[in-house]
């Protein structure tokens, strides 16, 4: 490949964060540099905690200027400075699709959600149908149009951000794990059209996929505040044995979850309630049945928002043995958090019923019941997150078990030494999205459910993570069903692979 | 897809109206319920409201926003006559008047008042697009950046909403084993055991249920505020060149339509309270 004159050129970048309380300042990036040439794709890989999003976040302008932070160095798009810019003033030179789709939806259509940013730029109204509509076709989005964006599921908002992304057509696309929580045709999708449109792109990611290989000029890996090129070719067996080294793609054959018996991490999982607690206790051999659900037939009210709506779940028989792990896969908005919600009693079936074990039984299963009984990691971290510190985080669920303070501390220990988290006293506002999706699964664990559901764990955090979350989670007596759009993943961890079509289980 | 109810869009006249006209009839109706009028006269106005909202947003919604204001209502119920003892006196103990005629007015008049400012932003809020709103704003003349503060306000309170909803579910899944015990205890009345709170009533222990959640609300909205400045930088605001708008509000025969509509309701409002002070 004929390296062009670079486009993007970033040159002994270094960044430090201030001083939070209970979290020392942090140098982050200590002279990185990078050449991008113009309409080149690039993937930059780096593991949770490594800055891809303060890296992205200081392309476009925002940090230091929302951070705080220190920051030296040069960046140059083309003949631009972009660190003596402010962010609304770089609109047509870099565009940025955040890793947390819900900070960036402002509006309450998904065409104005699309408009506003070609309205700041103050480009007329048929220009702005014509892009509005090449976007949403581009994104398979056109029957959202006049939807409320915070009706769409996680990858549909994602799908809108490219969207407003291809509407504006910045010479620079920044995709900040975009490629996460969006399915397979999608992501597809998405890379043949950066490959069409020729626009210089660098793709941040926890993991390697496969669809890059076709796709992207270059990859760099980042790792303790430098960036490296990868000079093997793509797609070569070196190449996949570097990655696979560094954590960026799964190695199934040596997983240690897979095909064995699970057993429980040393130490032994908090399983003891407190005396006279009413939690649902399982205690099931490996193999027994842990839940069923028959005839569940689910559908949303039709005043609920969704015009036209014609979705329903249906899910004829589901059954969660003790010892397993079940994935599920499925199309962005095809029912996998809708039946999450239901197996944890979030959501109620208009028919059909939900059985746990209990007393050595089976026995029908209501909302409350399910409530003890299932563990759910929301897709959204942060909305299950809202303690000032780590520790009264991890401790808010065990003081309303009445566990002594002393044995508290331990556990929590414990679970902060499992999911490597930072200190007890540190804010979880100010951790990475990979951190917080780790304290978010700490929490659950500590409260140590029969069955857990993670939505989408897999999404901001690397393979050997999600690998480690999943195998914390695998217990003899436990069931564990993760969702996720990675089929690699869902192969390698999961016993078995379900997968939903419009509502339907196949 | 995870549809909520705050998404919702009508169709209806009220939804499909000028915002322009909303914007202007919400201030004649928000100051007919602060002028010092004729009990019977407010409570009309309010009827008028009230029949609104009910056909335009369905009783549900309208129940479940009254129950909302009412513990504050009957706060205001309790608290009103004590300080408003002229008049024939209705109730009193040893000679000193608790119940006036003129306190039980004036408690009503103020929860009129409240629920029909309550009812008149419900309506305003659930019928009217927030994109809309900021078009109409700054038909008003407003700078485009107060337009979209007030609009981002406004889109914020069924944000809330959607967050509090969500936070109650983490809550409730969190803290599951707590609640069911506690549910128990209400359920069953049991006694309270040594070195354990009391186990309060229903409709306390749903109180006490809600200020956790609350907080978690709060604290989750306030971190929201640095990401929503940064989404609106890297959309282009705070840029000097003009904005152009996708949307445009409605012109000719619709607008003389709605603007008549709008100058009928107001003159009436402005001709009862005249014609019946």
């Amino acid at each position: 490949m004929i390296l062009q004159e670079p486009d993007l050129t970033i040159e002994n970048l270094c960044f430090s964060y201030p001083e939070y309380p209970g979290l020392p300042a942090r140098r982050l990036f200590d002279g990185l540099d990078l050449e991008l040439a113009e309409a080149s794709i690039a993937v930059l890989l780096a593991r949770p905690d490594q800055g891809k999003t303060t890296l992205c976040r200081t392309l476009v302008g925002l940090v230091p200027r929302f951070s705080g932070g220190s920051v030296e160095g040069r960046v140059r798009l083309g003949s631009v400075e972009l660190l003596e810019h402010q962010p609304f003033d770089l609109l047509e030179q870099v565009g940025l699709v955040f890793q947390h789709p819900g900070e960036q939806l402002l509006l309450s259509r998904c065409d104005s959600e699309i408009a506003f940013a070609l309205e700041s730029l103050g480009i007329s109204r048929p220009e702005i149908e014509a892009r509005l509509e090449d976007a949403l076709r581009a994104m398979s989005l056109e029957r959202y149009r006049k939807e409320s964006p915070k009706n769409l599921s996680g990858g549909e908002k994602k799908k809108l951000l490219v969207a407003c992304l291809i509407a504006v057509n910045p010479q620079l696309w920044l995709l900040d794990e975009t490629l996460e929580e969006l399915d397979s045709d999608t992501k597809t999708a998405l890379l043949r059209l950066l490959k069409e449109r020729r626009r210089t792109t660098l793709i941040l990611s926890a993991k390697w996929h496969e669809l890059f290989r076709d796709y992207v000029d270059r990859v760099f890996l980042m790792e303790e505040g430098k960036i490296q090129k990868i000079h093997e070719p793509v797609g070569s067996s070196e190449f996949h044995d570097l990655l696979r080294r560094r954590g960026f793609i799964l190695p199934i054959e040596e997983l240690p979850c897979r095909g064995a018996t699970p057993q429980p991490r040393s130490p032994q999982p908090p399983s003891d309630q407190a005396p006279g607690s009413k939690a649902v206790k399982a205690d099931p051999g490996k193999g027994d049945t842990l839940l069923e659900a028959a005839e569940l037939f689910f559908r949303y009210e039709p005043d609920s928002g969704r015009e036209g709506s014609t979705f329903s779940l249906k899910i004829a028989k589901l059954t969660l043995q003790a010892g397993s792990t079940l994935a599920l896969l499925g199309d962005n908005g095809s029912g996998k958090s809708t039946l999450g919600r239901i197996l944890c009693g979030l959501l109620t079936p208009k028919m059909g019923a939900i059985k746990i074990r209990k007393n050595g039984r089976l026995q029908q299963a209501t909302e409350d019941i399910l409530n003890r009984f299932t563990g759910y990691l929301f897709q959204d971290p942060d909305l299950q997150i809202f303690l000032p510190t780590i520790f009264e985080e991890l401790a808010l669920g065990l003081e309303h078990l009445h566990i002594e303070t002393e044995e508290i501390r331990r556990r929590v220990d414990q679970a902060i030494s499992l999911f490597n988290l930072p200190v007890t006293d540190c804010p979880p506002s100010l951790m990475s999205y990979g951190a917080r999706k780790r304290l978010q699964a700490a929490v659950y664990y500590l409260l140590d459910r029969p069955l857990m559901i993670i939505d989408e764990g897999d999404s901001g955090l690397g393979v050997n993570d999600f690998a480690e979350m999943v195998r914390v989670f695998q217990n003899p007596g436990r069931a564990l069903l993760f969702i996720t759009h990675d089929h690699r993943l869902a192969q390698g961890l999961a016993d078995e692979v379900l997968e939903l079509k419009n509502g339907r289980l196949r | 897809m995870i549809p909520t109810v705050y998404g919702k869009r009508g169709l209806s006249a009220v939804h499909c109206f000028d915002p322009r006209g909303k914007i202007i009839l919400l201030g004649v109706f928000l100051v007919t319920f602060f002028l010092p009028l004729r009990i019977g006269h407010l409570g009309i106005h309010l009827a008028a409201v009230a029949v609104l909202t009910v056909v335009f947003l369905g009783i549900g919604n309208v129940l479940r926003t009254l129950r909302l204001i009412l513990p504050i209502l009957v706060l205001v119920l309790i608290l009103t006559p004590p300080f408003h003892r002229e008049g024939p006196v209705l109730f009193s103990i040893r000679s000193v008047p608790i119940l006036t005629v003129f306190g039980l007015v004036e408690a009503l008049r103020l929860i009129v008042r409240f629920t029909g400012i309550t009812l008149i932003f419900y309506l305003f809020m659930g019928t009217t697009d927030p994109d809309s709103l900021v078009l109409a704003f700054r038909w008003f003349r407003l700078p485009f950046s107060v337009s979209m503060v007030l609009s981002i306000a406004l889109e914020y309170i069924p944000t809330i909403r959607i967050i509090y909803d969500q936070v109650r579910d983490a809550h409730r899944l969190r803290l599951a084993d707590e609640t069911m015990e506690a549910r128990q205890a209400v359920n069953s009345g049991r006694t309270r055991e040594k070195g354990k709170s009391k186990p309060r009533g229903k409709r306390g222990h749903r109180l006490a249920e809600s200020i956790p959640i609350l907080t978690s609300v709060l604290i989750l909205s306030v971190r929201r505020i640095p990401t929503l400045a940064m989404a609106l930088e890297c959309r282009g605001v705070g840029r000097k060149n003009r904005r152009s708008s996708f949307h445009s509000l409605k012109t000719g025969a619709p607008m003389i339509r709605d603007g008549l509509i709008t100058a009928l309701i107001a003159a009436t409002v402005v001709f009862s309270i005249v014609l019946f002070p």
